[in-house]
């Protein structure tokens, strides 16, 4: 099996490396270059970008913002389609197993006037 | 090897050479590949918050020296008429004038190496952001203008209807940011042209006391300019992303360049600021969500969000 970790931002497409386990919050596989260790054993960066307690690295930064740049258009939830959000990267981003970070002073609140 | 300044003490020398010139030049131009950018955008961000530091600290100075300035006036008259003792009197007036002094020439030298936050705010953010999507083999085409505006050189300056004021002067000031070509992995280039035009108002009045008084207003319109250049003729569907489009700050259009279809979407600021130019520059976030829309925008069999 090979690594289901969506690279990119504009152009996404699998990483396709050899897999070496998997996550232990969404169950996707990855390679080494994309688990992130954590109290739940290996994440990939997504995952540990909304759970606590991961490590904070480039692949974590950089899925925290893909995120936030595609939900408005509407990408987040069952899409799965070449480019964008697989079924895996849906399931890690709207169906959190361990506690979601805290909220920080910085974070977009809606209902803010 | 450059080793790593505090940013207060840092010194030109502490930079690469790649950063060096560009601090000299004031530009960046030719091409990229995107690591060695990135670490160029990099050193110049911090040289940037080495800049705002000296020139929050001469900021303080001048005021130290302006309200000592104030305040030995008055010391003066008291010490040399009073106790009199001129020499001591003068002294009191000469440190505040010399401290005041001191700060002027430390803002204006901070103010001379200060880099565009344009630099720090749009552009380092987001090259790294996109640094997954650059093509290997290609070179990022960059014309980056890190000068600034310079305030004795208007491009246009106009006096305006005063109405109750006794003067209103308006200077404009364009500056032309960056222009970067941007290969991506799928052969497309993504094009990014920022731009800014700064006004300066500057109202000359009498209070109700007879008093003469100005005071400077800074208006800064930026334009930014997000172009996606498939590498092939592709016709666009926008239907899907017309809803997400802000029509009061964006504008989506389609031009055609060298037989291919090119997106086109523009987007607008206004910042604003009293004495000084608006330190404020269109969020790296706002530029990266424009490129996901017109990436989205490309048909289904291309990639794009259908």
């Amino acid at each position: 099996m090979n690594c289901q970790w969506q690279l990119g931002l504009l152009l996404m497409r699998p990483c396709d490396a050899p897999a070496a386990g998997s996550c232990g919050l969404c169950g996707r596989a990855l390679c080494m270059a994309h688990s992130v260790p954590g109290p739940s054993g290996m994440a990939c960066p997504q995952c540990a970008a909304s759970h606590e307690g991961y490590d904070e690295t480039e692949d974590t930064e950089m899925a925290e913002n893909r995120d936030a740049y595609y939900r408005p258009y509407g990408a987040a939830i069952g899409y799965g389609q070449a480019g964008f959000f697989s079924a895996m990267d849906s399931r890690a981003m709207n169906r959190p197993t361990a506690p979601l970070r805290p909220a920080r002073s910085d974070d977009y609140d809606a209902m803010e006037t | 090897m450059t080793k790593p300044a505090v940013p207060g003490k840092m010194k030109i020398t502490d930079l690469t050479p790649a950063a060096r010139a560009a601090v000299e030049q004031k530009a960046v131009t030719g091409g990229w590949d995107g690591k060695s950018l990135g670490k160029l955008l990099s050193e110049l961000d911090r040289w940037d918050q080495m800049a705002e530091v000296r020139k929050a600290h001469a900021q303080k100075i001048f005021m130290t020296g302006a309200i000592g300035c104030v305040v030995g006036f008055f010391l003066f008259f008291v010490v040399a008429f009073m106790v009199e003792a001129p020499l001591v009197a003068l002294g009191l007036a000469a440190i505040p004038v010399a401290i005041l002094i001191t700060g002027i020439r430390m803002k204006r030298a901070a103010r001379a190496i200060d880099l565009p936050n344009e630099l720090r705010i749009s552009l380092r953010p987001m090259i790294r952001q996109l640094s997954q999507d650059l093509h290997p083999d290609e070179r990022i085409k960059v014309t980056l203008n890190l000068a600034g505006i310079d305030e004795k050189k208007a491009n246009a300056a106009k006096d305006l209807p005063p109405g109750r004021n006794r003067s209103l002067k308006q200077n404009q000031y364009d500056e032309d940011i960056c222009l970067l070509r941007i290969p991506l992995l799928d052969g497309s280039e993504a094009v990014l042209h920022l731009s800014n035009t700064y006004f300066k108002l500057v109202r000359s009045y009498t209070t109700s006391r007879g008093k003469y008084k100005s005071k400077t207003k800074w208006k800064k319109l930026t334009s930014v300019t997000a172009m996606l250049v498939p590498p092939v003729r592709i016709s666009w569907e926008p239907a899907s992303m017309q809803q997400h489009i802000d029509r009061r700050t964006e504008r989506l259009s389609f031009v055609e360049k060298n037989g291919v279809m090119v997106a086109r979407l523009d987007r607008y600021y206004k910042f604003k600021a009293a004495n000084e130019p608006p330190a404020d520059a269109a969020p790296a976030a706002d530029i990266l969500k424009m490129f996901v829309r017109l990436t989205a925008m490309r048909p289904r069999a291309a990639g794009g969000l259908q």
